[in-house]
């Protein structure tokens, strides 16, 4: 088995709701992430899908250390980072970086490219002069990108190369793990797939591991080894891609996996679709029980009252729910 | 029966400080009553400025010309106020983000009336009887209630129930979805495609279904048009678009879906970007990015769209070739 590079338990991330302008005080707290356990191996690839509000970006931040964690441990390489500081934290950021959904937010409008893809080194003090513009020059290369987009700026450039420009910096400290949020969906198809491969060569060449956050489920299942999948801030199915896929046993993750259009008409016309009804319900006051039970189409009396644990079969399947599906 | 809607030869010309831009070039189209005709393509292809020319919204740095008929009248030329008569009544539209399109410090309720008011001399009553109607018919819980929410009380789903409601509430003849759902999740989007479905039915509006996902096309419509910077490169039946695509961009986009590979095999991916509109190459716009380009597609005149079978495509390659290399592309789904 490939070393464990993270190992996260029992991760809780909440933010302040406040009332009030001169005399804010915190009325009430959002539990983004609630209770999420999380593991990387080397050179694999997990990915965490869910709707809007799950709590996967914050987990995804709170991995980088982005983002204060409550409570419960994070674990890289056998030390815990939740309190790290000074030194200790910076070398932690050299290994693990993060590329974000929309490149242009990300990037300085007013640096040239090759000055941002540079900026990590600067700030860590990494190499000469020369040898950091080596280094920017070879991630750019790596990306697609040539030498000559050194000096331009970033409005010269198209989504996808942009999102090139995103993966080259997260490149350039030749990091361990790239926690990626989201990386494609503000991209067009054709240019998805230019990005999507990319990634997959870089993986393979660098032996990267990745955190892939993401909505679209085809997407994660392209690039991913595992996938854990959220709903309000908690996992409630984990496992292989496979096992995920090809037999869901969360009623969540079947709706999940049944909403999504087909590009075939044939079958998009015959299938069963299990439509959900309703929202997701805010996570400031989350149901009792199970927290997907007021939407889910298999619900029985005890979901309201007991809130299921995630529970591993012998392959290593996790499901939270107290009538999961048939395997 | 003549179509509802029928677009032929649009020109759509912005103006900009670095010369002209033509968004759409050449563009023909036409839907009958009670069908979907999704128009499918990547950012700046045209597909929005095409709906936006139909409904006289564009900017005044844009120019329209060619034909666009809605039953038997030309709405190119057609003076604001009469255009503004039709808006809203005989043709609506909705668009991508409801939290945009809706004002926010108005009660959904109100604006709902609004709707009314403008094309119809009703009562207040009969308004507000109206819009409530139209809530429960998107299937928004307790809509009376819901008359007095602002919208940002409410989640995107129920925004953009709010908006078809809106569009529909006058019984319009075409309705057109500008990436309807988009914005939304993906169960979400399952409720609000399903809803359209339902309502298509219902109404018996020709639809025109704006997007970039095949998907939300294969699941929608029953004609397709597919566009490619400013001009339309095959017209096909939902059925034939799948099962015998004609066009190299098509086979494209449709090769570069995740969701059609197996983890591990390499994604199909399209080369480079779109051309700038600003200065589109000569011949086929396609050209520059095609697995399949001859010498003849780098000059103009670009491929016109000829039909067979049913198809009509913008391609210069033999008929065996397409045949051939789009059942490929075709057959890249079976899992």
């Amino acid at each position: 088995m490939s070393e464990l590079l993270i190992r996260a338990r029992d991760v809780r991330i909440g933010f302040p709701v406040t009332r009030g302008i001169v005399f804010q005080r915190e009325v009430a707290r959002v539990q983004a992430v609630d209770g999420v356990d999380l593991d990387l191996h080397e050179g694999e690839t997990l990915a965490i899908v869910g709707e809007s509000g799950c709590g996967k970006t914050t987990l995804a931040r709170g991995l980088v250390r982005l983002q204060p964690v409550d409570s419960g441990t994070i674990e890289y390489r056998g030390r815990d980072i939740t309190g790290l500081r000074g030194r200790d934290l910076s070398a932690f950021r050299r290994e693990v970086t993060m590329i974000f959904q929309d490149p242009i937010a990300a990037l300085d409008p007013r640096m040239r490219i090759g000055q941002s893809v540079q900026e990590p080194l600067d700030i860590h003090d990494i190499g000469t002069p020369k040898e950091r513009r080596a280094r920017v020059q070879n991630a750019l290369e790596r990306v697609g990108l040539s030498a000559e987009h050194y000096n331009r700026f970033p409005h010269e450039f198209s989504g996808g190369q942009r999102q090139r420009i995103g993966i080259a910096r997260a490149l350039v400290m030749n990091p361990k793990v790239i926690v990626c949020d989201e990386p494609v969906s503000a991209l067009d198809v054709s240019v998805q797939a230019q990005i999507l491969n990319l990634l997959d060569d870089l993986q393979r060449d660098l032996g990267l591991a990745y955190v892939l956050i993401a909505h679209d489920l085809d997407v994660v299942r392209y690039l991913s080894d595992r996938v854990q999948v959220m709903y309000l801030g908690r996992t409630v199915e984990a496992g292989t891609d496979d096992q995920v896929y090809d037999a869901p046993r969360h009623p969540y993750t079947a709706a999940l996996l049944a909403a999504r259009p087909v590009a075939d008409p044939a079958r998009a016309r015959t299938r069963d679709r299990i439509v959900l009804q309703g929202d997701v319900p805010s996570p400031i006051d989350p149901p009792a029980g199970c927290r997907f039970h007021p939407r889910c189409p298999m619900a029985q009396a005890g979901c309201a009252v007991t809130d299921p644990a995630l529970e591993q079969d012998p392959a290593g399947h996790g499901v939270a729910c107290l009538h999961p599906l048939a395997p | 029966m003549a179509p509802l809607l029928s677009v032929s030869g649009l020109h759509t010309t912005f103006r900009t400080d670095d010369g002209p831009v033509g968004a759409v070039d050449g563009v023909s189209l036409s839907v009958d009553a009670g069908k979907v005709l999704g128009v499918v393509g990547e950012s700046g292809c045209g597909k929005s400025a095409t709906s936006l020319s139909i409904m006289g919204l564009l900017p005044r740095t844009a120019t329209v010309e060619g034909s666009i008929r809605l039953g038997d009248r030309e709405l190119v030329g057609m003076p604001d106020d009469q255009l503004r008569a039709l808006r809203g009544a005989e043709m609506a539209m909705i668009f991508q983000d409801p939290m945009t399109s809706l004002d926010p410090v108005i009660r959904v309720g109100a604006q709902l009336e609004e709707a009314v008011r403008i094309h119809r001399d009703v009562p207040k009553q009969e308004a507000r009887e109206m819009a409530m109607k139209g809530l429960a018919s998107v299937g928004i819980p307790s809509p009376e209630e819901r008359l007095r929410s602002y919208p940002f009380e409410m989640s995107g789903g129920m925004r953009q129930r709010v908006m078809i409601a809106m569009a529909l509430i006058n019984r319009p003849r075409l309705l057109i979805a500008d990436e309807p759902t988009t914005a939304l999740d993906v169960t979400t989007q399952a409720q609000i495609l399903d809803l359209i479905r339902d309502l298509r039915t219902e109404v018996d509006a020709a639809v025109l279904l704006i997007t970039h996902d095949l998907g939300v096309v294969a699941e929608m419509c029953d004609e397709v048009a597919v566009m490619y910077a400013g001009r339309i490169v095959e017209r096909a039946s939902v059925d034939d678009l799948f099962a015998r695509p004609q066009h190299p961009y098509t086979w494209g986009l449709l090769t570069s879906l995740p969701g059609r590979h197996r983890a591990g095999e390499r994604l199909h991916q399209i080369p480079g970007t779109p051309p700038s509109l600003l200065n589109p190459p000569p011949g086929c716009r396609f050209a520059p990015r095609c697995d399949f380009v001859m010498d003849s597609c780098r000059a103009d005149p670009a491929p016109a769209l000829s039909t067979h079978d049913g198809t009509a495509v913008a391609c210069h390659l033999d008929a065996a070739t397409r045949a051939r290399e789009g059942a490929r592309a075709a057959r890249d789904d079976a899992p």
